[in-house]
């Protein structure tokens, strides 16, 4: 809203019919006197025009003058709005009421939300919560998040971390609960997989193998001391092992290539939202996607209003002979991702090998070697402390 | 005789020819408006004729759904479909 249209809402306004013989020599009379007038039509025997409400209250001297009747059609802005309300006192009465209600509502907490529990359920919280005070109902202004956090933390060992805040009428409690570390049963040190030992560093329990030793998966490393002076076996076992994948791949394969027909569709985007308002949309079963932006409008925001040219060209998959080379480099790069997928994350590369073969007319093999330097050494709980845990 | 005197020495000294001898100026805006300065007032009003009065003669716009959307007492613009403006002395 303008500032002149604000002025003339304040001020009151009107909708003013003419008729009569000459309504347009009222219109200039209007004119000369310097009289706000705006917003003319005519249906073919009146003229309408808005005035404000001042100027409408010393038209009719005009009109004498001119020979015409004005008459009020509608009636704008805050002198009518007054009017209106001055006429019906209750209503002035009950909004002003609704209002008030609505401002000491909006004081109040009406729903509890509770955010980041696992194994503390939420109506133990909520009961503690409650407790404190804080309830569908209760006054914001009454409530103390301090308190009820130190409640809930006092309540519930469990709980490390409480925090109360209020989003409007809604109460949020978010809590972190205390994770503790995996209990290790006590056991033997043993090999996760084959392998020819490295090094050994035991920190508890005594030495079964020695570095040069070749072992196999499930062979004591680190054996612990059972019995009534139980103590667990635990330390590092460092070992050579081997990673082995095979991978095929084709000496035939195929290229897209563009037929040379194309269609292009012109796109307003603006955020993530596109509309399509010019050309065609893609037909083509196969085809590659590029885009012409032609204007830019808040460009780098996230309100970035884009006007662009889309061209789908359509394509065809040609059969193609690749080389030994590049079908051998294919099948490395497919085996190397598939290894590396297999391999943790802690493992030292100590040699890569890989033998190519021909498997029959048209395809190729690569079976890819590994040799890795990894802690083999994994904990094997003893039974008895299986069962002494509940295990 | 005054007219044409006033219009020699507007010529003479460069000055525009509608400032000095008070003329009318209108300028279309495609089929969407008129926009008429320097008038004298309204003559007749009605959706598809609108006559204002210009100097010695007047503006004739003739179209459809004709409204004078602002209006002052020396410019007036005319909005709607518009179909010929015609200056008659």
């Amino acid at each position: 809203m303008s500032l002149t249209k604000a002025t003339h809402w304040l001020k009151g306004y009107v909708l003013v019919e003419v008729s009569g013989k000459n309504p347009e020599r009222l219109v200039n009379l209007c004119l000369i006197s310097g009289f706000p007038v705006w917003g003319f039509s005519a249906d073919g025997r009146s003229v309408f025009f808005y005035t404000t409400l001042p100027k409408y209250r010393t038209i009719h001297k005009l009109a004498r003058k001119s020979r015409c009747i004005p008459r009020i059609r509608r009636r704008f802005g805050f002198p009518f709005i007054m009017s209106r309300v001055k006429r019906r006192p209750l209503f002035l009465l009950m909004a002003a009421f609704m209002f008030a209600g609505l401002i000491y509502m909006a004081g109040a907490t009406w729903a509890i939300q509770v955010k980041g529990n696992e194994t503390v359920s939420e109506t133990d919280i909520l009961r503690t919560a409650a407790a404190a005070g804080l309830i569908p109902g209760a006054r914001k202004s009454a409530l103390s998040p301090a308190a009820i956090e130190a409640a809930l933390l006092k309540e519930h060992p469990e709980l490390t971390w409480a925090y109360v805040h209020f989003q409007g009428t809604l109460a949020v409690i978010e809590v972190v609960e205390k994770t503790r570390p995996p209990t290790e049963l006590p056991g033997d040190v043993v090999a996760a997989r084959d392998g020819v030992v490295t090094s050994v560093l035991v920190l508890s329990g005594t030495p079964v193998v020695t570095p040069g030793q070749t072992v196999k998966a499930g062979d004591v490393l680190i054996a612990g001391q059972p019995g009534d002076a139980r103590t667990g076996a635990r330390g590092t076992v460092v070992a050579l092992t081997c990673y082995e994948v095979y991978r095929e791949t084709d000496l035939y394969d195929q290229v897209a290539v563009r037929t040379g027909r194309k269609a292009e569709a012109k796109i307003l985007r603006y955020a993530a939202t596109e509309i399509m308002f010019a050309g065609k949309h893609n037909e083509f079963e196969w085809y590659e996607v590029e885009d012409y932006p032609e204007f830019s409008l808040f460009k780098g925001t996230d309100k970035e209003l884009t006007v662009l040219t889309r061209v789908f060209y359509e394509t065809e998959w040609v059969p193609r002979k690749v080389t030994q080379e590049e079908a051998i480099e294919v099948a490395k790069q497919e085996a190397m991702e598939a290894i590396e997928r297999k391999l943790p994350s802690s493992v030292k590369l100590v040699d890569l090998s890989y033998e190519t073969l021909i498997v029959q007319e048209g395809v190729i093999g690569i079976r890819l070697v590994l040799s890795v330097e990894e802690d083999i050494g994994r904990i094997r709980p003893w039974p008895e402390s299986k069962d002494l845990n509940g295990g | 005789m005054l007219r044409k005197i006033k219009q020699d020495l507007a010529e003479i000294l460069e000055l525009p020819l509608d400032v000095s001898l008070d003329l009318p100026k209108i300028v279309i805006i495609g089929e969407l408006g008129v926009l008429i300065q320097n008038h004298r007032g309204l003559i007749q009003y009605s959706p598809d004729r609108i006559v204002v009065g210009v100097g010695e003669g007047q503006i004739t716009v003739a179209g459809e759904s004709l409204k004078i959307s602002e209006v002052n007492q020396e410019d007036m613009i005319v909005r709607g479909r518009i179909k010929t403006v015609q200056m008659s002395t």
